[in-house]
């Protein structure tokens, strides 16, 4: 089947080498974490499960594998790293992976300037394919998904990409049926 | 029966629905409340009968289902719990890990099934699909065979699926006879649409509007398509999608004689002595095991729910599951061929409005020799990853950056900019991609958890790739910046689950006979995507629907006569 198959799998062509497989999404995890994301969001409530110090790591990584770009924000600034927390607080599997990962990362990696934190990402995702995998996953799903699930804070990850939920629509809906129907008219 | 409390809408409130004693011997109980499950339910209440429908799923209702990417693409919200177990061959072990993020064979459990999340894509099979082994001769290795039926009889139904479910479309180049036309005007055309048609019509093909189960215009209790973009993978709130949650179920339960009894997750068929079934005993939400009586039994559980419940079903009368002399439950089991190209435009589309398809093209339906290989096909207009998170994982060309400022840009050039041309064929039936018990898997209930083996036909593979070169054509001849796809590969997860308990006139090469009765039990009957003798052309749906509607007019027809 083609990779147009809509599923995780493409999790783990697009973050490389498909060593990003060697772990598995966890279902109820995932809709454990997504409720309690949901619950902190509107609590204010501190993290779960991760440390202070992971927390800083961790966002600075989401900070370099979605920057900010001029003005507009990056995961960083979605606060991709809420959702982190959250996943990885019901899915023990993947926090061993993370914290190990974390381990191995050079110290103080959070108070890198910007181009160091950079070379020591290159570097992950060469050597360390599988948590580079978690964690750019992470990153993009923390700042894309829907801000009930933690991330995405003030829906900053959408409009990034364009994406508006305002959840009905009329025709047109884009450029070429717009065009479409004016040469019509 | 006390009076009816009738809502706005015209249905049965809560308080006055029908509930049947266990112990009541029904006339009908129907294994599953999806695509066949739900027409049963509805034509045969209607025609007077006592139902209880079993459905393992929980009772989701239009006000129930969230806009929620994440939930359902990433989450899989709505997906069963319980392990499936995956293989290639029989000499593969099989295992539960799921593969390409995904279980093995997919569909929701909730009132309705897969019907609920479907894209709704409704074609019709055509004439050849019923007669390709009279027409290509055998093709040696594989079980192509003959339907006991041809279009013209299931014609009528087809009919009645267009207007009684709800379908919107117009006439296309390539149509089988139809006797009336849609009851819906397509709906209103995407960029997808408009560049998969110029693409096409540049290359000499002829593209038309798909014809889609989703209402362009409203029907009575039912609104029209909002257009949320909330729709392939999800319920939908405005019931709009027709599903049988949609479409069928409330009629049914509006005769007073239909129960739909959700979270009720079949275990066995009972038979008694003399061969006949007396009743289907189930696992209630609490995991208590009990069981309903009945006077026939309508098994709509899906391709592969339905070839497991026969096989638990063996008993010492049948010693190799139930309705199982052909040796064939389970058996012949196909997944149609999907493949598809990814394009990049310069303009946005947004995709991430309204439903996936609105042009299709089937110029390629028919087999044609000369290729070297079986298959035909067609193909549509579309986007598959506009969920956003959904997009940034799999979304992007395999060559894409996956960090940095130049992975955000390419996020935010594409996602807006980015179209599929999904491809749709055929698959050969094997004796050898098969539904089995696992021997060692086990569900919550203690039941034996579904095994999958298959290995596509290579000539299934071959026809993904030609068509996969055409899609590339179109979407370079409508002016693609750039265009991206896989090869065809062995398929490892089923959406389309078909042949595992397929119709014929000769017990000895089926399951259940030209009117869905089981060979060797003469008040059950299955109906599903597991009666499909071959796969046609991709999307199964419509011509799963189309038989159970003349299956149930059948059964209903012989309980009058007492036949059953």
């Amino acid at each position: 089947m083609s990779h147009l198959l809509p599923s995780r799998r493409a999790f783990v062509r697009a973050t490389g080498a498909g060593a990003a497989g060697a772990w598995m999404l966890g279902l109820a995890a995932c809709r454990r974490a997504a409720d309690s994301a949901a619950e902190a969001v509107r609590t204010g409530e501190p993290a779960r499960v991760l440390g202070e110090d992971e927390i800083r790591t961790l966002d600075a990584l989401a900070g370099r594998i979605i920057p900010a770009d001029g003005e507009a924000p990056g995961a960083s600034e979605a606060g991709a790293v809420l959702f982190m927390d959250h996943y990885l607080a019901d899915d023990a599997g993947a926090l061993d992976a993370v914290r190990a990962g974390l381990a191995e990362l050079a110290a103080g990696f959070a108070d890198l300037p910007p181009d160091r934190q950079d070379q020591a990402v290159a570097r992950l995702e060469k050597e360390k394919p599988g948590f580079f995998g978690l964690v750019q996953f992470l990153t993009s799903v923390g700042t894309l998904a829907d801000p009930a699930h933690g991330g995405n804070r003030d829906k900053v990850g959408w409009a990034m990409i364009g994406f508006d939920d305002r959840h009905v629509w009329q025709p047109p809906f884009g450029a070429y049926d717009a065009a479409a129907a004016g040469d019509e008219a | 029966m006390s009076a009816r409390a009738v809502t706005r809408r015209g249905f049965l409130t809560a308080a006055t629905r029908v509930r049947y004693q266990e112990a009541e011997e029904v006339d009908f109980v129907v294994i599953g409340s999806g695509a066949a499950g739900g027409v049963m339910a509805r034509e045969l209440s209607r025609a007077g009968h006592s139902v209880v429908v079993l459905e393992q799923g929980p009772y989701r209702k239009a006000e129930d289902f969230r806009h929620d990417g994440y939930g359902t693409w990433i989450r899989g919200d709505m997906l069963g719990d319980e392990p499936v177990t995956f293989r290639r061959t029989a000499g593969d072990a099989a295992t539960p890990d799921w593969i390409n993020g995904l279980p093995a064979i997919v569909y929701a459990h909730t009132v309705g099934g897969a019907s609920v999340h479907f894209t709704a894509n409704y074609w019709r099979f055509r004439p050849v699909d019923f007669q390709e082994r009279s027409l290509l001769g055998p093709i040696s290795g594989t079980g192509l065979a003959d339907w006991p039926i041809t279009y013209e009889e299931l014609e009528p139904y087809y009919t009645k699926v267009d207007w009684d479910v709800g379908v919107s479309g117009a006439p296309g180049p390539n149509d089988p006879p139809r006797s009336r036309a849609y009851p819906h005007p397509p709906l209103p055309v995407k960029s997808s649409g408009v560049l998969f048609e110029r693409g096409a019509r540049a290359m000499g093909w002829n593209p038309y509007p798909a014809p889609m189960a989703i209402l362009s215009e409203p029907r009575p209790g039912r609104s029209a398509c909002v257009h949320c973009g909330y729709c392939m993978g999800h319920g939908c709130e405005m019931n709009a999608k027709s599903s049988t949650l949609a479409s069928m179920i409330p009629e049914a339960e509006a005769t007073g004689r239909c129960e739909i009894r959700a979270e009720s997750t079949v275990h066995r068929i009972e038979t008694d002595d003399a061969g006949r079934a007396t009743g289907v005993v189930y696992f209630d939400r609490e995991g208590v095991e009990r069981a309903q009586r009945a006077r026939a039994v309508v098994l709509s559980a899906n391709g592969a729910e339905s070839p497991r419940i026969l096989l638990m079903s063996e008993s010492s009368r049948f010693p190799d599951g139930l309705a199982n002399s052909s040796g064939l439950v389970g058996k012949y089991l196909m997944f149609n061929g999907n493949g598809g190209v990814r394009g990049v435009f310069e303009e946005p589309l947004n995709e991430f409005k309204s439903v996936q398809v609105t042009r299709v093209c089937t110029d390629w339906y028919d087999t044609d020799p000369k290729r070297g290989f079986y298959g035909g096909g067609g193909m549509d207009g579309r986007c598959l990853f506009t969920e956003p998170a959904l997009f940034a994982v799999a979304g992007l060309p395999p060559d894409a950056p996956t960090w940095g400022i130049e992975y955000r840009r390419m996020l935010a050039e594409y996602y807006t900019r980015v179209m599929d041309v999904a491809t749709h064929s055929t698959s050969l039936p094997l004796d050898t991609n098969t539904i089995t018990l696992d021997d060692r898997e086990k569900d919550r209930f203690g039941r034996p958890s579904v095994r999958v083996t298959y290995e596509d036909h290579p000539d299934d593979l071959k026809m993904v790739d030609w068509l996969q070169a055409h899609a590339h054509d179109i979407l370079e001849a409508a002016g693609a910046k750039r265009t991206w796809s896989q090869p065809a590969a062995a398929q490892s997860n089923g959406f389309h689950l078909l042949g595992t308990c397929r119709m014929g006139n000769d017990p000895a090469a089926s399951v259940v006979d030209r009117w869905h009765r089981a060979h060797d039990v003469p008040n059950l009957f299955v109906c599903d995507g597991s009666s499909l003798v071959t796969s046609g052309r991709g999307q199964p749906t419509m011509t799963i629907q189309a038989l159970a509607f003349r299956a149930a007019e059948h059964i209903a027809e012989a309980a009058r006569k007492g036949d059953i």
